[in-house]
């Protein structure tokens, strides 16, 4: 058990959850390592978001067993799971009137980082996503895919040790999609973070191979 | 110590987005304030006047026509409460009036038509029993009338205390309407910034110190209105009680050690105000999960 607590970032078992009446997952069964990287694949409606919801806690009625980092998800803070995950959205959720500083200084803010460090980690990450110099810019100054990076080096601010991506590349084209997800297996193994990327492109899938759990009709397996 | 600094940053930002309603709100709670200050300044002049009201000993008796005053003063001076009692004969009266009326002489002309009565001017020796007096003596044969400076303090204190309840139904209004004003503004505050909200959260910012942003600014608001409520109320109340003292010392004193307690009591109030409606306003909005 000490072994599991020290190796596994996600484990689930029978995962029971409704939406509305409707049974979204159903007996879910899942595991995820630390520094592992893997991909959660399935239709739209068959329980992907739902699953990455639960595990960051944006809903929370659910039966069975989730743990995190060794820890029942229930016994751990919310704010503190969300400081321990790190989430990119698909639509990027970034917030206009912010400049692009601005919107990753809000992750070490909130958290009550020093602003110095806030800054020296920030300008360093947006160096590592070809950023560099767009610190001043506001998100309507950003393509697509500069402003996934944006919310990538949010996500990343503080040092997470899970990053869950829901469709990350879902609203940028296939070339600049294949940016992004090579992007992130790169920051994932400088960091030796666990990742978990819900996606339904079986071509980036191909491109960036990892382990993938297929979803469908509530239940999943690894393929 | 960062995060305190980070949520007040964003309070104020917050201030400045929703400017027209933040200074709505402020000029509420000032006027409510204000209303409360003044009140309460009123309430404690009116208590001196009439504290000094019912110190005095002077009454006055007015004789019916046709009875000797100088007979009646010295009948009511061998009394054992009276210490003296001196007549004042109506042209005497008149006379007096005459100063009062400079100016007015058709004012005057009225009371020369029917001639005032004489009255004598008794000067007890406990101002407590002046009341009793009075009423057995305008119960007394010959008396027609029995004048004497308690019925006005009564008076006052009657007027004074129905300018209280209606000043305290406004000033209940006026504060109701602060606290939905302020609530509103923070309402619609949430609804702006719901994404910005939403964001916090999930990037593991805790519900109560968003919570506490809020209210900041709930109590910034406040603490605008307050502190002009009490510099406004200060400078009156020192500019009027300069005057009052010079005229009226002995009457009407305005300590301005309380004024300056009353002062700092308002500044106070106004963040407590802000807050508690911003508290009202976000308590279910942003919940812990």
């Amino acid at each position: 058990m000490a072994t599991t607590m020290a190796t596994t970032m996600i484990r689930i078992e029978g995962l029971c959850a409704s939406c509305g009446g409707r049974s979204v997952l159903d007996d879910v069964h899942f595991r995820l390592e630390r520094g592992e990287f893997a991909y959660l694949r399935g239709r739209s409606g068959s329980g992907k978001s739902t699953l990455l919801k639960l595990l960051y806690r944006e809903l929370s009625e659910f039966e069975g067993a989730i743990e995190v980092a060794g820890r029942r998800l229930r016994d751990i803070p919310r704010h503190e799971l969300r400081r321990m995950i790190g989430v990119v959205f698909q639509s990027f959720e970034l917030l206009e009137g912010k400049t692009v500083y601005e919107n990753i200084a809000m992750a070490g803010d909130v958290r009550g980082m020093p602003r110095g460090r806030i800054r020296e980690e920030a300008m360093k990450l947006l160096g590592r996503v070809s950023l560099d110099g767009r610190a001043n810019d506001y998100p309507a100054q950003l393509s697509g895919g500069e402003q996934q990076r944006v919310a990538i080096v949010r996500a990343l601010l503080g040092k997470p040790e899970l990053l869950l991506a829901d469709e990350p590349t879902g609203n940028l084209d296939s070339e600049t999609a294949a940016e992004v997800l090579g992007l992130l297996r790169e920051l994932q193994r400088e960091q030796g973070m666990a990742m978990l990327v819900v996606t339904h492109s079986q071509e980036l899938i191909d491109r960036y191979p990892a382990t993938v759990w297929e979803m469908a009709e509530g239940k999943v397996r690894r393929r | 110590m960062n995060l305190l600094l980070y949520y007040a940053r964003e309070a104020r930002i917050g201030i400045r987005r929703n400017a027209g309603a933040s200074v709505a709100s402020a000029a509420l709670i000032f006027a409510a304030l204000l209303l409360t200050g003044l009140l309460l300044l009123l309430r404690g002049g009116l208590a001196g006047v009439s504290d000094y009201l019912h110190s005095q000993l002077e009454l006055k008796v007015y004789v019916e026509r046709g009875v000797d005053a100088e007979q009646a003063a010295a009948i009511l001076a061998d009394k054992s409460y009276v210490a003296s009692a001196v007549v004042q004969t109506g042209e005497q009266l008149l006379g007096q009036l005459e100063s009062f009326f400079a100016g007015k002489p058709y004012l005057l002309e009225a009371f020369r038509d029917d001639a005032l009565p004489d009255a004598v001017v008794l000067v007890l020796k406990e101002s407590e029993q002046i009341a009793l007096v009075a009423q057995e003596l305008s119960q007394t044969e010959g008396i027609e009338q029995v004048v004497y400076p308690q019925q006005l303090a009564e008076q006052l204190v009657y007027w004074s205390g129905l300018l209280q309840s209606a000043g305290l139904a406004v000033l209940a209004f006026l504060l109701a309407l602060a606290f939905m004003i302020v609530f509103l503004a923070i309402r619609l505050a949430l609804y702006q910034r719901s994404k910005e909200i939403r964001l916090k959260l999930l990037l593991g910012a805790r519900a109560g110190h968003v919570r506490g942003q809020f209210m900041l600014e709930g109590a910034l608001v406040g603490l605008a209105g307050g502190t002009a409520s009490a510099v406004l109320l200060l400078a009156a109340g020192l500019a009027v009680s300069r005057r009052l003292t010079a005229a009226y010392g002995a009457i009407v004193q305005l300590d301005a050690a309380a004024l300056a307690v009353l002062a700092v009591c308002l500044a106070l109030a106004g963040p407590i105000v802000g807050a508690a409606a911003a508290y009202a306003a976000v308590r279910r909005r942003i919940g812990d999960a």
